[in-house]
Formats: structure tokens, sequence, C-alpha cells
């Protein structure tokens, strides 16, 4: 259903905030292919999973992203009070992997369980994970990457694999003396990439399958997040973080430096969101292309969206912006964080939401509602 | 608590089948690991403490954290009168006279740490059950770790105050956070003055640790968090003082009442506070860190995290809070407190033969009124007690209809680990009493010489 003739206005501008940067060789075929393109034809019947946060339950649903209004029901997580789960719909997208705290529990950094979930079954793989490692499926979807933690937290956080089959861990790296160790990438004939924060910067680790680091990338001089491989495995976008300030980056993974996402952005002639405001959460395009959320600072200190290539949807940049989370196989709908307010640290309000070919952008019906990835599995 | 229970993960499974038998398996062995080796504190296995569950509307909670905050709940006692609270900044701090917390704030904490309930979620409203008990060892309704020692001996007098009833567990809560707030080793806000709750936000991080985890602009919270945090809202991605004064701002309701007033907060301006530099720059607070490491041994950091001192939000309106009277506290104390008495029903019990094992129980009562606190220890090594200590309810106490005011510690013997010639043991049950006084009571445990086996019973199969 879409949204209240209220709202559009404020979404459209919204979709004005997510830019898509082409990028040169986005195509070329490397190592590490992603699932979208190994297959001949992308997959279009995609369904949003998402969860809608209940203090003691979340509930999934899965959603139609032309009827976003139609959810429909696909389970019931209990919890801990207060914590929402975290997770990831596997490559092929028949499986939901999610860690949950466990009600009972109270420690987020220590006590996740880990739960496998297909149309069929849910199953408890492990437990005692640290939520903000997040979830990583390997490409080829038989493992699992998780950061457990120990009772002195910094020296003793360390990535682990676990067998998605059998839920057999394997220890892949130790954190020494960073400050946050975190699961990036597994491509199917490639190294395992992690990226490690300490007060130095952020780097990127290649842990060969023997465990020793085969190469160690400088990411940034600060902290980074929101990692993600290029389809072909050939660059990593990521955001650096310096306080709230935030932009995106790409490293090519055949050794240049990092590059600031939005070069591509100015080129375009969009406005020059990037020299004074920043950019999160970058999401490649099944073509290759980059897709980020960007807004912009004021000299005043206010923040406002930039206009951007859909502005046309509504011709004049309004308040809100909005942050890729995930595109759909066949490259139509990107699922969205969207938010009435103008970029970090004023946010407003938040809605899921999922934007069509058309440029169209419907909020996902829920309050706390949160995307997990794209489904096309059985309902 | 702490481990992941069986109905939980069947629960989970709401489609389809699911695979148990491993699973469960697993889980249960994870649990039991992280039961017996999570403590932060301590090495032994937690206590095992029973607790009272007020009314859902947490009514003497709330009360017993505004007479905390205000010095009101144990102004004369060594071990839980409020500390005096400091004022000034970093290089004038100087105890302030009548300071106090801003309730608000302990309010939020409950609310954060338990949901404002000092059992397990199993447990009933206005009953006794065991105590809300963390992986890492937190200990009821604000959820205090460092007290406990978790040493695998008998727990202290005080260690079963705190453990064991709401109203000291609440005092301590206010402590720590008050220690928090007078160390030297945390920033400032401001001029440092008591009566904003937004002076409280580097004490309230380090009341849960003072970790990156729960730094604004860091790597584990999310930039793009709606600020102020909403007390019903998911958790995630949140720094704790955000989680606290998110909730003081808008309160959690029941029945559509907030269950205390709501107070606006002001919270700081990351955008500004975090850029380079600045108190809020994670280099700021990593140069902190680095500070500390390179003294010399031995010699303590007079002030590590001083760069990360920032002003008061310009908004930010002191809380025109004051204490209750003099005889309106007194009364609220009495009713949290109240007058118990010990009442044991026995002073001898004799354990019976159930298979392989010898059981017995001790009823503790109270015939006077609010919580009686006691503490059980045995004797004897071979016999184990299912309670360490707890509290048993005076008439005045609202509880469920049908609940037993009294508390019941169930005693069991292996058989087997009972040397020859064992007649006896003895228990011994302390009353910790409001005024500080201890009454002490034993209880004879007979052991029954079995000269026949008793075969082992099952379930089902009625025992003659």
């Amino acid at each position: 259903m879409p949204l209240p003739m209220t709202r559009l206005p404020l979404l459209a501008a919204i979709a004005a905030t997510v830019v898509a940067i082409a990028a040169a060789g986005a195509l070329t075929n490397a190592t590490g292919q992603s699932q979208a393109l190994d297959r001949a034809v992308p997959r279009s019947d995609g369904q949003l999973l998402v969860s809608e946060f209940g203090e003691h339950e979340s509930t999934l649903f899965l959603v139609d992203p032309r009827y976003p209004a139609a959810r429909r029901e696909f389970g019931r997580v209990p919890h801990a009070p207060g914590w929402e789960l975290v997770g990831a719909v596997s490559p092929s997208g028949d499986a939901f992997a999610y860690l949950v705290l466990p009600p009972g529990a109270g420690d987020p950094a220590r006590e996740m369980a880990l739960i496998l979930r297909t149309a069929s079954e849910a199953r408890f793989l492990a437990a005692g994970f640290d939520i903000g490692g997040g979830v990583l499926w390997s490409r080829d979807g038989e493992s699992l990457f998780l950061r457990r933690s120990g009772e002195d937290d910094r020296p003793a956080q360390r990535i682990v694999q676990i067998d998605a089959g059998t839920g057999l861990e394997t220890p892949r790296f130790q954190g020494r003396d960073s400050l946050g160790v975190y699961p990036v990438a597994k491509p199917p004939a490639g190294p395992l990439y992690i990226a490690l924060i300490d007060p130095g910067g952020s780097a990127l680790l290649a842990i060969g399958d023997d465990g020793r680091v085969q190469r160690t990338l400088k990411l940034s001089g600060s902290a980074t997040r929101d990692w993600t491989l290029s389809p072909d495995g050939s660059r990593l976008a990521y955001t650096e973080q310096r306080g709230l300030q935030l932009n995106v980056r790409v490293l090519s993974l055949a050794g240049a430096p990092p590059t600031l996402a939005s070069a591509a952005y100015r080129d375009d002639g969009f406005g020059d969101a990037q020299t004074s405001g920043g950019s999160a959460a970058p999401v490649w395009h099944p073509d290759g292309s980059l897709s980020l959320g960007t807004f912009q600072r004021a000299a005043s200190g206010a923040l406002h969206v930039a206009a951007a290539r859909t502005s046309a949807l509504d011709g004049q940049p309004r308040d809100g912006f909005a942050l890729p989370v995930a595109w759909s196989e066949d490259g139509a709908h990107l699922a969205l964080r969207a938010f009435s307010g103008s970029g970090p640290g004023a946010v407003g309000e938040e809605k899921a939401a999922v934007m069509g070919p058309d440029g169209r952008l419907q909020a996902i019906e829920g309050r706390f509602v949160s995307v997990l990835g794209w489904w096309y599995g059985a309902d | 608590m702490g481990r992941i229970s069986r109905a939980w993960l069947v629960r989970t499974a709401v489609v389809g089948p699911i695979v148990l038998a491993a699973a469960w398996i697993a889980a249960d062995a994870s649990g039991g690991e992280r039961a017996q080796a999570g403590c932060l504190f301590g090495a032994g296995p937690p206590f095992a403490f029973q607790g009272y569950e007020g009314p859902q509307d947490r009514e003497r909670f709330l009360l017993a954290q505004q007479l905390a905050a205000t010095n009101q709940l144990f102004p004369e006692s060594e071990s839980f009168a409020l500390p005096e609270i400091l004022a000034g900044s970093a290089e004038a701090r100087a105890p302030r006279p009548g300071a106090t917390i801003p309730t608000a704030l302990l309010h939020a904490i409950g609310w954060i740490e338990s949901k404002t309930t000092h059992t397990a979620r199993e447990v009933h409203w206005q009953s006794i059950g065991d105590v809300l008990l963390s992986p890492d060892c937190g200990y009821g309704v604000m959820q205090v770790t460092s007290y406990f020692d978790n040493d695998g001996d008998p727990p202290s007098r005080n260690e079963t105050l705190v453990g064991t009833h709401y109203a000291y567990n609440t005092a301590t809560g206010a402590q720590i956070l008050v220690e928090k707030w007078n160390d030297q080793f945390f920033p400032i806000v401001g001029l440092g003055e008591p009566a904003f709750v937004e002076s409280w936000y580097y004490a309230l991080w380090g009341y849960n640790g003072w970790d990156f985890r729960n730094h604004p602009a860091g790597t584990e919270t999310d930039p793009f968090r709606t600020l102020p945090f909403p007390c019903d809202g998911p958790r995630n991605g949140y720094a704790y003082q955000e989680l606290v004064l998110g909730c003081v701002q808008s309160p959690p309701a029941l029945g559509g009442e907030p269950l205390w007033q709501e107070k606006p907060v002001q919270l700081p301006d990351l955008d500004s506070l975090s850029a380079a530099g600045g108190p809020l720059d994670p280099a700021v607070y990593f140069a902190g860190w680095n500070a500390i490491r390179q003294s010399p041994f031995g010699a303590e950091h007079p002030h590590p995290f001083l760069a990360m001192a920032m002003p008061l939000p310009p908004d930010a309106l002191p809380v025109d809070e004051t204490a209750l009277p003099g005889p309106a506290a007194l009364a609220v104390r009495e009713a949290i407190l109240g007058d118990p008495r010990l009442d044991l029903e026995t002073a001898n019990v004799t354990l019976t033969p159930s298979g392989n094992r010898m059981t017995a129980t001790i009823t503790v009562a109270n015939a006077g009124s609010g919580l009686l606190v006691y503490r059980a220890e045995t004797d004897a090594p071979w016999l184990g007690l299912d309670v360490q200590a707890g509290v048993a309810a005076g008439m005045d106490v609202p509880f469920r209809a049908g609940e037993p005011l009294s508390a019941t510690i169930t005693l069991v013997a292996d058989r087997a680990a009972i040397p020859a010639g064992t007649l006896g043991a003895t228990v011994t049950i302390e009353a910790l009493l409001p005024n500080g006084d201890v009454l002490r009571r034993h209880v004879r445990v007979n052991v029954v010489e079995v000269t026949q086996e008793i075969p082992a019973y099952e379930a089902g199969q009625p025992q003659s």
C-alpha cells in the first residue's frame, strides 16, 4: 500500500538521497563472482524479509516489494527484553541466519544465540556470540562468520567460522589489541576478509585457510564500517567514520589506494554534497555499480539533503534522507532505511522502505521494522 | 538464568519442525559453561538467592529508588547510605551537602537493567522466587555485579542483603552510580552540577563499563540511531547512557500511564562534539587510555580523560527535586523495610530417602512485617542447600493469592556421599534485620540410618 499522500513528498525527496555511482569495469569477471552474477537469469520473485521489533518477541514478515502493505507473517522470535535480532539471508536466498539474545540472557556482547531458519525449520547452531560482529555468510552459503568476545573485551575478540550445516565451529582469527574485529567477506575461492580497527585506524586483513594473514590493506586512519565486497570481488566499499563525519570509500583489492566514492558523484554533476557533507551505507547493485546514502552539512551546522540523480521525482530537495540496505537480485528493487531527519545525529523518524524501478518509494508498515534481506525461498 | 531454555528454542521455531535433539544438548552445555565461568567478579558459581517480586505497577521499587536517590533509604547505614556527592569542575570538586541523584536516573537505570524487577522473569508478580541473575552475575533490580565476589563461599551479610532484597540492591546501585560520578577517572560535563540530568552522562557510561562499545561516535553504535532513544524501542546500536537518558525523557508506560514523570533531556551535540579533537572524538578517548598505559607503573594518572570534558547542553534545565519530607520518607521506608521477625517452624528436620538422595525442607517464615532476609549455611560438606539466602514476607507485603509468604529451603544429600555412621548435621539460619542485628537459629538435620536398599523412584510409580 502506498503511503498516505502527506508522506509522498518526503519520501520522494528521500529517494533523491540514494546515489547510484557507475563504476568502470564493474562487470569484470574476476574471482569471487556473486551469486547474482553466477545465475544466468536473475530471479525477480524476491520478497523482503523484515523483522518488527516487540519488547519480548519480534515478528518476521515477508513483504512483496510491489505491495509493501501486504506483508505476511513468517515467524516469531522470542528474545530478551529490548534486544532485536540481527541477521542475514543466505546468498541463495532460502535460509536466514540470525543472532538473538535468548530470554534470560543479558549481555549482547557475549550471549547471542545463532539460529538458522529456512521455510520449514528453525535450527539452533551455537551460542555465545557478540552482536557487534553481525552475521556474515560465505558466498557459497556453506559457512557463517561471527564474532566472539571474552570477559576482558578488546584483546579477546575473535572471529569464528560456523558450518551452516553442522554448526561445527572453527576459529579463524584472534584479535589482539584491537578495538573491533569484524568479518567482512568470504568469496568462494578467496581468503576471508576481516576488518580490524584499533586506535591507529582501520585495516583489511585477508586470512587464508591456514589462518595466516596473507595481506593487510590500510583502509583509513580512522574507524570504518559497512564493508561490502563488489559482486566481482575486485573492490571493497566501506564507510569511513571520524566521529559523525561519514564518507564512503572504495578500495581496489588490486592494491590502489582507497578513493572517495563520491568522486563519481560529483563528476556526474549532482552537486557538491561531499565537500561538506557525507555519505554512508554503500550497497553494490547486481550490475556492479555502487549505491550509497548521502547527506549534506550546511555552514550553519544543520544538515540538508543533497540533490541527486532521482531528484526529478520531486523537483526540489527536501528534508529527509535514506540509506540503501540491499538490492533485489534482479536489481529492480532497493530496500532502504528512510529517515525524516537530516543526517547522522539528527535522523528523525526512521522507516523501512522499498524503492521500485520507477523510483517510487513506499514505506513498509510498522514501527521499529528492520530489513533483513531478500528472500527467495518458500513462504 | 543465562541458560537457553528448551521452551525458548521451541517457541523460536513457530514454522515447521525443529531439529532439537543435538541442538538442545549444545545449547544446554553452552549455557552451563557460562553459568560456571561467566561471572565478572569471582571464579566460583553465582550465589543461589531468592527475592521478592513486587506488584506489576513497580510502585514499591520506584519508591525505594526515590529514597535511595535522596539518601533517605539507609541514611545512617555505614554500608548502604548514599556517598556524599561531589560537585564542581575537575579542578575544584568538593562535597556538596544535600546533593542528590536525579530520581529519574535511578528509575531509568532500573528499567534498562531489569525492567524494574528483582527476580527472574518466570517468577510471578507479588511472590518469591529466584533472583534475576545475568550471565555475568549481575544480581537483582539494579543488576549489581561488583559487590559480589562469587568465590564459592557462603555470601557475606552485605552480599546477602544486596542479592535478596530490592531495597538494598537499589541503594547499592545508587552508590555505584555516585562512585562513578565522584571518580576523577571519568570526565565531567559542564561544571559538574549534579542537579542536571545531563551532567550524569559520563557517570552513566561508567556504570555500564567505560567501554568503547558505549562511545556515542564509536563503531559499535549506529550513527543513524534515533535520538533520544525511544524507551520502548530496540536497544541495538545505542550507547548505554543513551538508553538510560532516553527512558528518563520517555518513561515506559503501564496501562497508558508513565511509570514516572517524564523529564526533557538535552543530549550532547554529537555532530560538533565528535569532530576532530572534540571531547567525543574517539581519538580523544583512545588518548586517555594511552595516557594510562604510559603512566609509570603504580602511578595513577590524575585525570586521564580530562579532554573529554564537555559543556552542559545549552538548554539543559536542573531537576527541581526535593527529598520527601522527613515523616513521609520514614513512612515509606517503614513500608519497604518493615519489622521482620524470624519464625522457624521447627528446630529439627529429618532427611528422608528419595531415590539415591535424601531430602528435607526447612520453612522460614516472617512473623513480622516487611521482608525478612535470611541466610542459610550448613556445617556438613555432604549436605547441599538449594537456596543460600532469600526472603520471607510479612503479612503486610502485597502478595499473590495462594502464594506462600514463607520461604522453603530444600536440603539434599547424595546418599553415597554421607559418611558412614553420620547421625546428622546442622543448618544455621541467620536473619539479617534492618537495624543491623543478626538473629541466629540452628536446625538439626537428622539422618535416618537406612539398612535396606530403597529402589530409585520412578515417575508415576507411587512409593509405599
